[in-house]
């Protein structure tokens, strides 16, 4: 492999590291969820699209940077889970993985619907200030990208912190191990799913954001990322928030580094690819224990 | 004004066998398929490419079917190794990498420009309302051959045995029998209807672009399936009747309505189906003509 | 000569070892019994024994023949049926389709055969649906044979489970808990149709149950196990007074 060569696919393994930081805030979503309420919510990824667009909302009206309408992002991400969590996913407790999984599809549809009926189907913006790119000898590194991934990996250590050092954190991960063994414990349950719905407002609000920031807001930007999402949660092992980063991160890499072979459109068949070859050969993903196999 | 209700009847018959087929799958079956659409796209392109190659319509439309069953075969083997849960995820991805193959694709499928001037069935009729006629009632026919066919088998030995295995698996493996290989032609059978469905809308509608194939059709099936009573032949109808109602009657809603533009209308059909999805799931999951499950 | 041998079996589940060699024997047209303490490893001898979970070591063996690595549907015809510790009745069928669809049938699970053989079709339906009322009449279910199973009693749920493993033909059936949740006057009408068919059909029966009064009147020859290990075997009386039976259970419940 010439040096050319080498520089040309690592732009596209950074592109991948950074867009694997990215999946992994909308996979942290999906596999805590899926740990504690034991289903897929498809709905996570029209959380990341409202998300982007509040923030382009609050931007335009409030003509501030896009730091401070994050907040507004992070804020609708928090309200809408916590809606759907009111009226959709707490009737809904016990149920089937099934019928869950078909109601999130419906919250799905219909925050998309509402999206496009106020916002339409155009493309939007959010403004960052334009810097530059850094080039390391043919390497390139865009400024905005690196505080993308940087702002993603403060997030997810706040979150691990949460997760390991604080008591209710605890809780969560002695839910999602085992919940009979928690419930005849006495860890009150409606406590933990709201902190629970919470936390996948914040990661789905900012992962919104980011990756608005880093491509464009559209009506499908939660769509396109939501299978990715999936197979990083299934990949790192369903229910193990470390292996929804780790799954994320390898998905993103592998992805970006068949753009140059089988080029960007077809980038979504890649993780289709991936699911498919860790559902048959272990199920469990890397760190996971849950196998979902016959 | 009878043409137009021919064409919508048309559409609904082809829905209909759309959602029969899906009903054999989910409600007799229990085979969770959220990737229906990519059968049905199999189907309509398999008939129309071959029909523009020039072959005949009763050529093209049983290799149609085939076809759709052919891409379903490895679906069908991966059903028996995947748990419901992630069968349902698994075909969701499988639909969007066949709509991105046909997207992509384009030498063959002329993609995102679509594929045009396919030849209707009784085309030969003439232009007037007598084509549209004759493939009603040709539908009309097919419809009821594939209800009789699916209640035939429903009421015999294997249809009982197909219910046996959609309430326990375990249970029809413990007592000596395999479920896989009805797992396997029950998903073929109704990958075929979709198929056929398929073809029937390429040759009436006369064009064809990846674009109608997106997972929302599939969901149209689900929902017209969810309304009517999984399980319930007579709720397929009925779920199928309502679901125009829907989709036509958005389209009589603009002209009480004319400030609502018809991509907006497209928000509202997004909406709906969204809601059904929601409110069927928590609160009448058996469907309007299902039995309230004791 | 027994009916059914399971010698030396280790299992483990999720690494955590149940079953520590086990070894129980089953003579042809007797009633075995098993008892223990929650967590001593009895339902996974079941799942060993039936094939659900294969063991780390040791043998099955059915009619002389081992099966330790048959594929548990095979079993099943091969004679061996089980029963359930929560019931699996197929809940949208009615009880007398529940009976027929367990039954082994040659016609009608085909496509084939149900589009193009209808005379076959019927005339092994009809046998088979007299086979099926004559056991639901024993077990006396006829009475609801067209209501849905899923609104049985937990009782009759459970004797249907037994009607349906009936429907096989049987040599040798297990019986998970048998008498959980069921009202104390249908456990005597189960036990004596168990007693019923050991006697009359020579049907060899494994139990595993809690109510120590049914089963210990019931069994022939008594397995006590604990931690994984028999600690105690031979007639009830025997088992229920060795001393490291008590042992065991002081502070448990058996």
């Amino acid at each position: 492999m010439t040096a050319d060569s080498l520089v040309y696919l690592g732009n596209f393994a950074i592109n991948g590291l950074i867009e694997g930081l990215l999946i992994s805030l909308p996979a942290l979503a999906l596999t805590l969820v899926m740990g504690i309420a034991r289903f897929v919510n498809v709905g996570t990824g029209d959380y990341m699209t409202l998300s982007a667009y509040t923030t382009v909302g609050v931007q335009q009206v409030l003509a501030t940077s896009a730091t401070y309408a994050a907040f507004g992002a992070l804020a609708a991400g928090v309200l809408v889970s916590l809606l759907f969590y009111a009226t959709v996913f707490r009737a809904l407790r016990g149920r089937s993985f099934v019928m869950c999984m078909i109601a999130s599809i419906g919250v799905a549809f219909l925050i998309r619907s509402i999206l496009t009926f106020l916002a339409g189907h155009d493309q939007h913006v959010i403004q960052v200030p334009l810097v530059r790119a850094w080039n390391f000898g043919g390497l390139r590194l865009l400024p905005t990208d690196l505080a993308v991934a940087a702002v993603a990996v403060s997030a997810l250590l706040a979150l691990f912190a949460v997760l390991h050092l604080t008591s209710i954190g605890r809780q969560m991960r002695a839910v999602a191990d085992n919940p009979d063994l928690a419930r005849a414990s006495g860890i009150r349950s409606r406590r933990i799913m709201v902190i629970l719905w919470i936390i996948v407002g914040l990661l789905s609000g900012l992962g919104g954001v980011l990756f608005g920031i880093k491509a464009v807001v559209m009506p499908e930007l939660g769509w396109l990322i939501i299978i990715p999402a999936i197979t990083a949660m299934i990949l790192g092992g369903a229910g193990s928030p470390i292996g929804a980063v780790i799954g994320a991160m390898i998905l993103g890499v592998v992805q970006e580094l068949s753009v140059p072979f089988i080029g960007s459109s077809y980038k979504l068949v890649v993780p289709v690819i991936i699911l498919l070859i860790v559902l048959l050969v272990r199920p469990r993903g890397l760190f996971g224990t849950y196998s979902g196999v016959r | 004004m009878l043409a137009y209700l021919t064409a919508v009847a048309v559409i609904a018959l082809i829905y209909m066998l759309l959602t029969v087929g899906l009903n054999l799958q989910y409600g007799y079956t229990g085979l969770i398929n959220f990737g229906h659409v990519a059968f049905y796209a199999v189907g309509a392109y398999t008939s129309a490419l071959l029909s523009l190659a020039g072959w005949p319509l009763y050529l093209t439309f049983p290799v149609a079917v085939l076809a759709a069953m052919l891409v379903a075969a490895p679906i069908g083997l991966l059903s028996l190794r995947l748990s419901d849960d992630y069968l349902a995820i698994v075909t969701l991805g499988f639909s969007e990498v066949v709509r991105i193959v046909i997207q992509e694709e384009d030498w063959l499928t002329q993609g995102v420009n679509g594929l045009s001037r396919i030849p209707r069935l009784f085309g030969e009729l003439g232009n007037s309302g007598m084509s549209d006629l004759a493939t009603m009632l040709l539908l009309i026919a097919c419809n009821v051959v594939a209800v009789l066919l699916i209640l035939h088998l429903v009421r015999s030995p294997y249809g009982r045995l197909i219910q046996a295995i959609r309430d326990d698996q375990v249970a029809v493996e413990a007592l000596g029998k395999d479920p896989s290989r009805f797992k396997v032609q029950i998903f073929l059978i109704g990958s075929g209807m979709a198929g056929l469905a398929g073809a029937f809308y390429a040759h009436f509608v006369g064009f064809l672009s990846p674009e109608l194939f997106i997972p929302l059709v599939t969901f149209y099936a689900w929902i017209a399936m969810i309304v009517g009573g999984a399980g319930r032949t007579g709720g397929v109808v009925l779920g199928t009747l309502l679901l125009m109602a829907l989709l036509e009657g958005s389209r009589f809603l603009r002209d009480v309505i004319p400030w609502v533009s018809e991509v907006q209308m497209a928000s509202l059909r997004l909406a709906v189906v969204g809601l059904v999805l929601i409110l069927f799931t928590i609160y009448r999951p058996e469907g309007l003509l299902g039995k309230r499950k004791g | 000569m027994a009916i059914l041998e399971a010698m030396d079996i280790h299992l483990q589940i999720g690494g955590f070892h149940v079953l520590n060699g086990v070894s129980i024997s089953v003579p042809h047209d007797s009633i075995v019994g098993i008892v223990g303490t929650n967590g001593a490893g009895k339902s996974s001898l079941f799942a060993a024994i039936s094939g659900q979970l294969p063991p780390s070591r040791g043998t099955v063996i059915l009619e002389g023949r081992e099966i330790t690595a048959t594929p548990p549907r095979k079993r099943a015809q091969m004679g061996l049926g089980r029963t359930f510790q929560v019931p699996r009745e197929f809940k949208d069928l009615t009880v007398l389709e529940n009976m027929l669809a367990a039954a082994p049938r040659r016609y009608g699970e085909t496509l084939r055969s149900i589009y193009f053989g209808f005379p076959n079709v019927k005339q092994e339906e009809k046998v088979l649906v007299e086979r099926a009322r004559d056991w639901l009449k024993f077990l006396n279910l006829e009475q609801v044979a067209h209501r849905p199973a899923g609104g049985l009693s937990g009782g009759q749920k459970k004797l249907l489970e037994l009607g349906r493993v009936l429907m096989l033909s049987p040599r040798c059936i297990l019986l998970d808990e048998p008498f959980a949740g069921v009202n104390p006057v249908l456990i005597q009408g189960i036990s004596e149709k168990i007693q019923s068919l050991n006697k009359t059909k020579g049907i060899a029966f494994v139990i595993i149950e809690h109510h120590l009064e049914a089963v210990t009147s019931l069994a022939d020859y008594l397995y006590a196990m604990n931690e994984g290990l028999v600690i105690a075997e031979g007639s009830s009386e025997v088992v229920m007074n060795d001393p490291r039976v008590h042992n065991a259970y002081m502070g448990g419940v058996i």
